[in-house]
């Protein structure tokens, strides 16, 4: 028996236990159901709605609503519980009990039972619900205008325990939809801007300001009002019925909310009729120191309109003004010649008329000003002969049908050989066959271009070209006709290095700079000269014979180096090994002919220094690994050789992260650690690029999800390179789009990077515009490295420029600063951050933060570190430099 | 308030017409000639339904039809396996008064349309004049998360309106499943019937499962994947719950189909201390799935239950929902596949003893993928539970 009853007080004690345990569980757990509600990507109202409904299910609430003081009463904005008709939407319940405490002291307030006052506490809607316990939870500290309201049927009461978490998560719910409101308003507002700015005539742009206003501080009705002495019209209105008809003057006594609006300010309120009640807001639009327009918007429940609806309304105003005067000037254009060069003549774009013919019917006075051509004696001249005669057949194209051409850019001729870029943008005038020419002198900008194009295509040292342009170059020669074959010639400066250890690294790149010299002398002027960076020179031979004439001038190279050099003091002896190749034009690649002749440099340096060796066709074919290399390649990912390095980004002023910058690794099982820059363009080639990119960004997506659980990176982003090889698969949006999601990832916090050199491909437009609308963003890799068109960036939805590491190493001299300036110059007018790539010194850091770069990765944060490593970085900050 | 009429019947014939017409007579006959004011058909899939509901309507006429097909049903007592035939019930007009509405394409905005839904219900009936109401709604339940439907019904009817009913069967298939609105038969949608009434409506639920585990975290979620529970691979616990119960127990049950064992579900603990059933699975490729997604951070604990538990919980339900109705006539219930997978040779019981228990009042049912039984607050939305309401 004794066993027995010692049996039972064991199950009682685990029961006791277990329920205990219940309790427990289930009571940390709310918190944290509700803050994942709450980090949850939705709209404000879908966000609301989702927390009532999951407080509602953890306290078993049957009412749980939100509610807002309005003319003294609460009125419900929100609840879950309460039927959709009810009154408590529209007239509201009575400000008082719990409610009114909770408000007045900003603490929240919980009764339950006797405790509950059924007069004051509960509202009439639930009376008849009967609750037995009710808590008052302010939205905010005391004052707040905003409740959270649970009501229970159970007397059992919210517990104590949790009356401070509600507190906190009525204040985030606050904060989260506060803020996910403003956002959604600076979306609506960079839309609206523009939308408004397209309406050229009065009318409809006040009909569109009424169709957009409604949206944008969430009313059910907007009107515009237009002031005219003592008193107003209703010029637009979103709903007319019971509104004063157009014609109809309402003295301005009678404008809602006029006191505020004719001292410049915007006025929130209640307003009971006629025509209709509600809340209004509305929003002078001040020009001459007084109201000239005024717009309203209406909600009908009575919903008050809060500070950030006023804001939005005031900017949204500044806007409308903004297109008001565009308006009123492109009326004015239209009113008279006279009045036309009124207006062209103050302006500092130069205005043009031309006629059918395209001679110059008119030329502002800017004109002079700008360019030195005297508006009279351009009266007459055909445009397209002051123009380049390079540049005449875009600009006459443009001419001929203006409507296909926004804008074209050309040169104008301003004297004897001085030319001037300009860009145009071309306007029909309807009905007179003449143009509106609207130009500015774009000169810096395409010189900023050209410096930019320069930099791309070669090497700042030698000024030779690199080996973005040997790749253009070889690529066009390769694929023109002819008889005659194109050569290659890689060529290795043998013991450089010790040069460079002895003597320094100035006189490494001295050294560099005598050899580019001595080599430009010993090549045809046909050949292209190249460096690749460190000692490799490249020779490009554009024509000629056979693999003879290739070790021609592969000796030439040789012997061109065979007398020492005279550096800081004494006599230095280089040689170079040099490799070559023979291409058949339609036939050989330019990547294969690239890697052959490096191949065959290999072998010549194998063989002793100052050697030349040309490989013919089967040479190349077995010369290398490289081809093993391309097959393992193709295995390394199933046999998870590849793993991804993780590189901060952070911001520069306080060091912290918000994100990191994916890179792919390979560890070949023989070979050791092969250098991306060897295999991305081997995967490339063989497409193994497809499914390595894809496992990266799932991989990365993944992680992503993980360390965002970390208290504090909530917003952690996640950069990503995209190959070109990738964007031209089938379907590759939509396919980039499954692999974040099916890890789990919010897009809006993936950035894609992709390279300069493909996002001037046409079909990327299409496929960057598809992603973003899904969220994910986009940078643009390695700017300034390939790029030559800046007005490209315009029609990709880039919102991120990584300035490349070369210019970061570069900052120390003006010239670079100087490029460097430009570059955020261009990003800060286009709306993109900038990202500096790179960041070794703390006088980098310093020099981009006085540019007012505010992004930024390198060494002097942390190198790229496996994901084990991310994890202690995150928690600890501990690699980020003091 | 005068006692609402009610009649009920069933075929088996294999020909839709033949059965739809059997069974509709039946119920017509049991009415007493009081005029119908709502129809309710649960029917096998194995019936070409446009045949089976014009069979219906050619003895009710258009009197509002709503129904769902079934994985079995319970009528009067009887059992009706999967796969074997059609009961048809008609409510007399006159005690309540019926609003029935039906929504499709449920699945593309779930809670929209169960905000739809009981707009449409609620209008249908003439608006909320009576002083008290209850929504019975039927749904495709394999068209989403159907605790967001009752969400947004809970938007329309407010706490004041408790909700009952079942996610439609296909005869444990799983090739789909269907309602019934008038003579539509309709797959991704929902029917409701909003019941206005002059005495108290009451929606009561009871599963019998017993907790076998201390309290959990669910921890990660994906969907209707659970991944991880206390921060371990949720299979790996589900899976050793269930090994250390069934090694403790001497007699174990345990339904299963394709792999499903439906001895042991997941208990969602609910504010006032009980279980909420979630059904949850592993499957062949070793991940622990639910038929509602489970919400992160939620306290669970395993359950499971023996025949006898399943038995004794449908008699409570009967009783509680009986409690202080004045003079009912009919109770509907609702109850899970799963259920009858684990009552196994006694599935028939479960129809017997209900109706037993119910005495003079008639019992309507049938097994279901998901039952409806909201009382308090949003959440009602449950598995392998026996819901139901005494009109």
């Amino acid at each position: 028996m004794s066993g027995q009853h010692e049996a039972d007080r064991l199950r009682e004690q685990l029961a006791a236990a277990t329920a205990a345990t219940r309790d427990a569980y289930r009571h940390t757990s709310r918190l944290i159901r509700v803050l994942t509600v709450l980090g949850r990507p939705s709209s404000p109202a879908e966000l609301v709605d989702e927390t009532l409904n999951v407080l509602s299910q953890i306290y078993a609430a049957d009412v749980a609503a939100m509610v807002q003081t309005t003319g003294g009463r609460l009125r419900v904005t929100s609840a879950c519980g309460i039927p959709e008709r009810d009154a408590a939407y529209t007239t509201g319940w009575p400000l008082a009990g719990g409610a009114a405490e909770a408000l007045a002291t900003g603490r929240v307030v919980a009764r339950t039972g006797a405790d509950l006052d059924p007069a004051a506490d509960l509202p009439p809607t639930l009376a008849d619900l009967a609750p037995g316990s009710a808590c008052w939870v302010p939205v905010g500290e005391a004052g707040a205008d905003e409740l959270l309201v649970m009501y229970r049927l159970s007397e059992a009461g919210f517990p104590p325990g949790d009356l401070p978490v509600l507190g906190s998560v009525a204040a985030r719910l606050g904060l989260a939809v506060e803020a996910r409101r403003r956002s959604a308003a600076v979306e609506d507002l960079a839309t609206f801007g523009h939308r408004l700015s397209s309406r050229l005539d009065l009318p409809s742009l006040y009909a569109e300001a009424v169709r957009l206003l409604p949206t944008l501080v969430d009313a059910d009705h907007a009107g515009v009002a237009r002031v005219d002495g003592d008193v107003a019209y209703l010029c637009a209105a979103s709903d007319v019925s019971g509104t004063p008809g157009p014609g109809e003057p309402i003295p301005l006594t009678d404008l809602i909310g006029w006191d505020a609006l004719r001292a410049g300010e915007p006025y929130a309120g209640q307003y009971d009729g006629p025509p209709v009640g509600g809340s209004v807001l509305a929003v002078p639009i001040v020009r001459e120191g007084s109201p000239t327009i005024v717009l309203y918007a209406l909600r009908r429940d009575h919903r008050p309109f809060r500070r950030d609806a006023l804001e939005s309304a005031t900017i949204f105003g500044t806007y409308v003004s903004g297109a008001m005067t565009n308006a009123e000037l492109y009326r004015a254009l239209g009113r008279s010649e006279n009045q036309l060069r009124l207006i062209t003549d103050s302006v500092s774009d130069l205005i043009a008329v031309v006629d059918a013919e395209g001679r110059f019917g008119y030329a502002s006075p800017s004109h002079e000003r700008e360019l030195g051509l005297v508006p009279q004696a351009l009266l007459g001249t055909a445009v397209i002969d002051l123009v380049h005669t390079a540049d005449r057949p875009a600009l006459a194209a443009a001419l001929a049908r203006p409507s296909d051409a926004a804008k074209v850019e050309y040169r104008l001729g301003i004297g004897e050989d001085s030319w001037v870029w300009v860009e145009s943008a071309l306007r029909p005038v309807p009905d007179e066959g003449t143009l509106v020419l609207s130009s500015r002198v774009i000169d810096e900008r395409r010189r900023l271009e050209d410096e930019l194009r320069r930099r791309a295509t070669h090497d700042p040292l030698t000024d030779l070209a690199n080996r973005a342009l040997v790749g253009e170059r070889l690529d066009a020669a390769l694929g023109r006709d002819g008889d005659d074959h194109v050569g290659l010639l890689f060529c290795d400066l043998d013991k450089f290095k010790d040069v460079n250890d002895r003597l320094g690294h100035e006189a490494g790149d001295e050294l560099l700079v005598r050899v580019a010299d001595r080599l430009r002398g010993c090549v045809r002027s046909v050949d292209l000269l190249a460096r690749f960076g460190g000692d490799e020179f490249v020779v490009l031979l554009d024509g000629i014979a056979d693999l003879d004439g290739v070790t021609d001038i592969g000796d030439r190279v040789v012997r061109a180096l065979e007398s020492p050099f005279w550096l800081h003091g004494e006599w230095v002896e280089v040689s170079a090994s040099v490799g070559g190749v023979l291409g058949t034009r339609g036939r050989s690649q330019a990547s294969a002919m690239l890697r052959d002749a490096d191949a065959a440099m290999y072998a010549a340096k194998n063989a002793g220094r100052g050697r030349v060796r040309v490989f013919d066709e089967d040479a190349s074919q077995h010369s290398l690994g490289r081809l093993e290399l391309r097959s393992d390649l193709a295995q390394a990912l199933a046999r998870d050789e590849l793993t991804i390095h993780y590189q901060p980004i952070v911001e520069l002023a306080g060091r912290r992260i918000i994100g990191f910058e994916a890179l792919c690794r390979w560890t070949h099982p023989r070979h050791g650690p092969v250098p991306p820059d060897e295999f991305i363009p081997l995967a490339e080639e063989t497409g193994a690029i497809v499914g390595i990119g894809e496992w990266v960004l799932g991989e990365a997506c993944r992680r992503l999800v993980e360390w965002q659980r970390l208290p504090g990176y909530e917003h952690l982003r996640m950069s990503v390179n995209l190959s070109p090889v990738q964007l031209e698969q089938p379907e590759a949006a939509g396919h980039t789009l499954g692999v974040i999601a099916a890890a789990g990832a919010n897009p809006s916090h993936v950035w894609l990077e992709i390279t300069e050199h493909s996002s001037i491909r046409q079909d990327v437009t299409a496929f960057a515009t598809t992603l973003r609308a899904a969220g994910v963003h986009f940078a643009l890799d390695d700017f300034g490295m390939a790029y030559s068109n800046l007005s490209h960036l315009k029609r990709l939805p880039v919102e991120i420029l990584k300035i490349d590491k070369s210019f970061v190493d570069g900052l120390a001299a003006d010239t670079d600063r100087g490029i460097v300036r430009a570059v955020l110059g261009i990003a800060d007018s286009l709306g993109l951050a900038v990202v500096a790539e790179g960041i070794e010194t703390e006088e980098q850091r310093a020099e981009l933060l006085g540019l007012d770069c505010q992004q930024g990765q390198g060494y002097l944060f942390s190198r790229p570190i496996p994901p084990e490593e991310v994890v202690a970085l995150l928690r600890t900050g501990s690699l980020i430099a003091a | 308030m005068e006692r609402l009429s009610v009649g009920s019947g069933s075929s088996c014939s294999d020909d839709a017409a033949v059965a739809g017409a059997e069974a509709a007579r039946a119920a017509v006959s049991g009415l007493g000639g009081v005029e119908p004011g709502l129809v309710i058909v649960y029917a096998s899939i194995r019936y070409a339904f446009d045949e089976l509901l014009a069979a219906v309507r050619g003895v009710t006429g258009d009197v509002p039809l709503v129904g769902a097909s079934s994985s079995g049903q319970l009528i009067e007592g009887e059992y009706l396996p999967p796969s074997s035939g059609v009961s048809v019930m008609v409510l007399g007009s006159g005690v309540y008064r019926f609003g029935t509405a039906e929504v499709s394409g449920i699945g593309a905005d779930i809670a929209g349309s169960g905000r739809e839904l009981a707009r449409r219900a609620l209008d249908a009936a003439g608006g909320d004049t009576t002083p008290h109401s209850a929504l019975m709604v039927l749904a495709d339940g394999m068209a989403g998360d159907m605790q967001s439907l009752l969400a947004g019904m809970y938007r329309v009817t407010g706490a004041r309106v408790p909700v009952v009913g079942g996610a439609a069967g296909d005869d444990r298939t799983f090739s789909g499943a269907y309602v019934f609105f008038g003579d539509r038969a309709l797959r991704d949608a929902a029917v409701a019937v909003w019941i206005g009434s002059d005495r108290p409506l009451r929606v009561v639920a009871g599963h019998g499962w017993q907790p076998q585990t201390l309290p959990m975290l669910v921890t990660k979620v994906d969907g209707m994947a659970v991944e991880e529970i206390d921060g371990r691979p949720a299979a790996d616990v589900f899976n050793e719950a269930v090994a250390r119960d069934a090694s403790a127990r001497s007699e174990y049950f345990e339904g299963t189909y394709e792999g499903w064992h439906t001895g042991h579900s997941f208990g969602l603990i609910e504010p006032d201390g009980t279980q909420l059933i979630r059904g949850g699975f592993v499957g062949q490729d070793g991940v622990l799935r639910t038929f509602v997604p489970l919400p992160e951070y939620c306290a669970v604990q395993i359950v499971s239950a023996d025949q006898d538990d399943l038995l004794t919980a449908s008699e409570q339900v009967v009783e509680e929902a009986l409690d202080g109705i004045a003079d009912p006539a009919v109770m509907l219930v609702f109850s899970c596949i799963a259920r009858s997978d684990l009552l196994g040779d006694r599935a028939a019981e479960e129809a017997a003893r209900l109706h037993k228990a119910a005495g003079q009042v008639a019992t309507f049912g049938y097994y279901t993928y998901g039952e409806f039984a909201r009382s308090n607050g949003v959440a009602g939305y449950h598995n392998a539970t026996l819901t139901a309401i005494a009109l």
